[in-house]
């Protein structure tokens, strides 16, 4: 795979806690298969990025594969997943759950709404950077995507 | 007054107080009613028993006037024969027959029929319209048959009472008078009736009670034709030819009769009755009254408790929810940028410096750990029981990968047999597992390699997981106090731990009916036992 093809993967990360943002991005660029975040703080936000709606999302490019937390603030996960899930354009966009909570459920709560992946977040950070290593190899090398 | 005494009570209980006074009233009047009915029946049994003796005396005075009369006739009968042979009927007739009538009152005469055609009657006078009178054609009704009847039977025959020719109720008897086996002619005699009935005490009778005579056909010949409309006493009248029928009866009826002063008593008694009822009923409808009231007071208060304990329990709920989620995220964030920290200043940091970052990790490690166990306890508050067994061989292989992707050996440490389905949802069995291995590895013996074994045992009653090791066991002064939350029996620096695990364990157990015990002898080793519900055989 050349880096003008891993180029054209864009990960949607919808996160409130710009920390826990900053550590998926610190993750993604140590993966160094150059996927393209952008990064949202909340459903609300996540909707009009995905639908183009208003000023700052009317030229946002569609993304390959959200990364979506879900306790958030305005619009939580469980929401934006129901509405994607639903939207006929974004049906198809598979979407993570990437989340702290392993409680039992939010897990079926999620793939009740059409997630695609359940993952925790783990508490040793190289764990974590490996976990996102993995999400980003099965989605972008692994799977094939409907574009 | 009490909160209890202020709470008002429901409308159907006040309706039930009036009710039951209302129903022991009814059953007063009820009782009275029966008791008054069987006092009156009593005691008309015993007035018609009284009417009955008055009855039969009466009715045996009656016949024993009615037949001496008629002996007369059969007199006369006996005189007319014998002076048929060769006496002289014309001439002694007269003589006879006034001796005979005048030997007892109420004849009015006595008479002989040759060829049934009256010839002779005694006294002649006030009596020549019979002189002759064809008995046998005869045409008031009865009259012929009685005359045919005499003929047929040669005994007595009774005609009557009946008008008289001659005026007055009278009764007419008749003898047949044979010749040499051949029918010669007949004698009779005509009775008044009333001096019969004075003979027999009929007068007195009737002053002191309602009194009827009939005869056999039916016809009311003395007294009042009432009295046998009424129930009365009846006696049979043994009367020659036809039997007749007295009737007695209470000059005032029978109920009127029976009821005496005892009613007004009686019914005193009952109301007294009723009004004990009454006290009874109000002073139990009061008690009870004072119970309901106790028991929606103390109702009102739990569904209160109640709902304040929902209202926790949703609270406690929310904050469960909060540890899995909201507080682990910091902690996690936190000790993923002090480890990266450290990652980036490697090499620059004085040993110090990294020994503080360490401490930050570990701290941000142990604060996560203890929020996932306590929320792990909270939530198996409402966590669903199981609904059916599951594999405890599965669990197992999940509990060692966990163990190991904690970091902990198992290889040729942890042993099992066969393990059959248990009563648990595989969760719960798998956490179970991890938390009991996890605890036998911890707190391994220093100078022995750890060995680990879980068994189920199936029993009657149940089956019994246990988890045994050869660890450093546990004091036996401390085997019910490892099952408290966060209770460890050893620093942190020697044994890692939230001090949750058997709690937790303790809690999934208890929650499916089971019960966790531990045996152990300190040094040699500890053994911790689930008893759960029989999962079923296979």
């Amino acid at each position: 795979m050349t880096v003008a093809d891993t180029n054209r993967f864009r990960i949607l990360l919808v996160e409130d806690d710009p920390a826990d943002a900053g550590l998926v991005k610190r993750a993604m660029r140590e993966s160094r298969l150059l996927c393209q975040v952008e990064h949202v703080r909340d459903g609300v936000e996540a909707l009009a990025y995905l639908r183009q709606e208003g000023e700052a999302y009317a030229g946002s490019a569609r993304p390959d594969l959200v990364l979506l937390d879900l306790n958030m603030p305005r619009m939580d996960g469980r929401e934006v997943l129901r509405l994607m899930k639903g939207d006929d354009d974004l049906r198809r966009i598979p979407v993570v759950v990437l989340t702290t909570s392993d409680v039992e459920r939010d897990i079926e709560a999620s793939y009740g709404l059409g997630a695609n992946s359940f993952v925790t977040k783990p508490m040793d950070v190289n764990d974590f950077f490996a976990v996102i290593r993995q999400i980003e190899t099965y989605w972008f090398q692994v799977v094939k995507l409907a574009r | 007054m009490t909160a209890s005494q202020r709470t008002p009570l429901p409308w159907w209980s006040r309706w039930r107080a009036l009710a039951s006074l209302a129903l022991a009233w009814g059953l007063v009047f009820v009782g009275w009613s029966w008791v008054d009915g069987q006092r009156r029946r009593a005691a008309e049994a015993e007035l018609r028993a009284s009417l009955a003796t008055t009855a039969s005396a009466s009715a045996g005075s009656l016949s024993a006037a009615v037949n001496r009369r008629l002996a007369l006739v059969r007199g006369l009968a006996a005189f007319v024969s014998v002076e048929l042979q060769d006496g002289d009927l014309d001439g002694r007739f007269s003589l006879f027959a006034d001796a005979l009538r005048t030997s007892t009152g109420g004849v009015r005469n006595l008479s002989v029929s040759p060829g049934f055609v009256v010839r002779y009657v005694n006294p002649v006078e006030g009596n020549q319209g019979v002189l002759g009178n064809d008995l046998l054609a005869d045409r008031r009704p009865a009259f012929v048959d009685t005359v045919r009847r005499a003929i047929l039977t040669g005994e007595v025959t009774t005609h009557g009472p009946l008008p008289l020719i001659q005026g007055g109720l009278g009764l007419i008897a008749r003898q047949a008078v044979y010749l040499n086996d051949e029918s010669w002619g007949a004698v009779g005699a005509v009775f008044d009736l009333e001096p019969i009935m004075a003979e027999a005490g009929f007068d007195n009778l009737t002053r002191l009670y309602r009194v009827g005579l009939r005869r056999g056909d039916g016809e009311v010949i003395a007294g009042d034709a009432t009295a046998f409309e009424t129930s009365p006493v009846l006696e049979v009248v043994r009367v020659p030819d036809g039997d007749w029928s007295l009737a007695i009866v209470p000059i005032s009826g029978w109920r009127p009769a029976a009821a005496d002063e005892g009613r007004v008593l009686l019914a005193l008694v009952f109301v007294a009755l009723g009004i004990a009822f009454s006290v009874v009923i109000l002073l139990v409808v009061e008690r009870r009254a004072a119970l309901e009231r106790l028991v929606i007071a103390r109702t009102e208060a739990l569904d209160q408790r109640t709902a304040e304990v929902v209202r926790a329990n949703v609270a406690l709920e929310q904050f469960a929810y909060a540890a899995a989620h909201d507080l682990q995220e910091p902690a996690r964030v936190m000790a993923s940028y002090a480890q990266l920290l450290k990652r980036d200043l490697a090499g620059s940091l004085a040993p110090d410096q990294a020994e503080s970052l360490n401490h930050v990790v570990e701290a941000a490690g142990r604060l996560r750990s203890l929020l996932h166990d306590v929320q792990l306890f909270i939530s198996e508050d409402r966590a669903p029981p199981p609904t059916a067994p599951s594999s405890a061989a599965d669990a197992f292989k999940v509990a060692l990968q966990t163990l190991q992707s904690r970091g902990r050996s198992v290889e040729g440490v942890v042993q099992a047999g066969r393990l059959p389905d248990l009563w648990l949802d595989p969760r719960r069995l798998s956490e179970l597992l991890t938390i009991l291995i996890g605890n036998g590895l911890e707190f391994a013996h220093p100078e022995r390699a750890p060995e680990i074994t879980v068994a189920v045992r199936r029993e009657a009653d149940g089956d019994v997981l246990s988890v045994t090791d050869n660890g450093i066991g546990i004091d036996p002064a401390y085997h019910q106090q490892i099952f408290q939350v966060f209770r460890r029996l050893h620093p942190r620096d020697r044994h890692q731990g939230t001090g949750m695990g058997l709690a937790i364990a303790r809690k999934m157990v208890e929650r499916v009916g089971g019960e966790i015990t531990v045996v152990s002898t300190p040094g040699q080793g500890a053994s911790f036992r689930v008893k759960l519900p029989p999962a079923g055989r296979d």
